[in-house]
């Protein structure tokens, strides 16, 4: 099913059409030759005279083309026209070495500037964790991220390991999302993509930890289950 | 001189005396022909095992042009005939005969079953199970004179 998915869509839509026209083709000579039987038992000269075989394969050809063609360029015009941007809703994390090489590593910049041109900074240290978020002033577009959050342990624990979760909360009762960790970090990065109108609000929950074990005990019991961290950070955006 | 008759069968010994006596010496083999407008041979002078014969015109399936020979289908075998095939187009009843090809005229009663190919070619069945193709050149014709 994954490889259908992968084959264009074009030459699927091409594929259909063939197959369109040799099964009416098929069909067409089955019912021709037994109309011309029939006739030619019958001894009539007069009957109405079925069109050629290729006047049908042409005919059905220039139809399932006209609408194809016209699909296709309704489809081109609906995507650039019509194109339904609430419909894209997206958020990544990264640790500071996951970010290097990818689109969103241009933004690092502003961690360390604490700037960034078209966005809204809130900045907040609290229980060794600091964490410094920008959100986007204009409307919602595909093109730039909606928020980018930066979070940094500055705590003096040797800290091994770390677990985040991030949620979207459609409402109080409603939500998605997903939970990672691994080994610390300088910094943990998560650029969201989103119109936050349709939402409650977008959560990140992060947590330090000293040791492997502790990290590994999360997996199993949840990420609600951070007791042995040394460090958390909530930060909700809306 | 000799000469081939082409005339109804009431008149042919009629004919063939009248000439004989004028010195013409009446020959299937000839290549000159008297002829009676508006009349369809009901047989055709043909060979076959290098035996002379009259085969009825009623007898014929269909006659097939092969390099420079012309064979007569029949039911009952095969025969020569040393016309070519547009002379047969030209005096055989088209109420009863039809090119279908450059190289093949049928006789439309004894045509067994058609089937229609994808392309603008017709094969026909014919009453000794043999095929023939109605070429693209007279489709249509074909067509029109069958009403399909």
């Amino acid at each position: 099913m994954k490889n259908l998915v992968a084959v264009p869509k074009i030459v699927a839509m091409i594929f259909f059409i063939l197959l369109i026209i040799l099964a009416s083709l098929i069909i067409y000579k089955i019912l021709y030759n037994i109309k011309i039987n029939k006739q030619l038992q019958s001894g009539n000269t007069n009957g109405k005279q079925w069109p050629a075989p290729k006047t049908i394969v042409t005919t059905v050809a220039l139809i399932f083309l006209s609408i194809f063609c016209i699909t296709l360029y309704s489809n081109n015009n609906k995507s650039s026209i019509t194109y339904n941007a609430n419909q894209y809703t997206d958020y990544r994390s990264y640790t500071s070495e996951e970010i290097i090489g990818t689109v969103y590593e241009q933004y690092t910049h502003a961690f360390e500037t604490g700037e960034l041109p078209g966005y809204e900074k809130f900045e907040k240290t609290e229980s060794d964790v600091h964490y410094m978020y920008f959100k986007s002033k204009k409307s919602y577009d595909i093109l730039h991220p909606s928020f980018i959050i930066f979070v940094e342990y500055v705590g003096d624990q040797n800290i091994v390991s770390y677990s985040d979760e991030s949620r979207i909360y459609y409402n109080q009762d409603n939500s998605f999302g997903s939970a990672g960790g691994g080994n610390a970090t300088n910094f943990y990065c998560v650029v969201g993509n989103m119109d936050l109108n349709k939402y409650m609000g977008f959560n990140y929950n992060i947590a330090f930890y000293c040791n492997m074990e502790d990290l590994f005990n999360l997996k199993n019991e949840g990420f609600s289950s951070n007791d042995n961290a040394v460090a958390r950070a909530e930060i909700w955006i809306n | 001189m000799k000469i081939k008759l082409e005339v109804s069968t009431e008149k042919y010994n009629e004919i063939k005396e009248h000439l004989t006596m004028l010195g013409f010496e009446i020959s299937d083999d000839s290549e000159f022909v008297f002829a009676e407008r508006n009349i369809y041979p009901e047989y055709i002078s043909c060979k076959k095992d290098e035996e002379s014969c009259h085969l009825p015109v009623n007898d014929i399936i269909y006659i097939e042009s092969m390099g420079h020979n012309i064979i007569v289908h029949t039911l009952h075998g095969e025969y020569k005939c040393t016309d070519r095939l547009w002379q047969f187009e030209k005096s055989l009843n088209p109420a009863e005969f039809l090119r279908i090809s450059n190289s093949v005229i049928i006789h439309k009663k004894k045509i067994k079953r058609i089937k229609s190919a994808l392309s603008q070619k017709f094969m026909v069945t014919m009453a000794d199970e043999s095929i023939v193709d109605v070429t693209r050149s007279y489709y249509y014709l074909f067509k029109n004179e069958f009403g399909i």
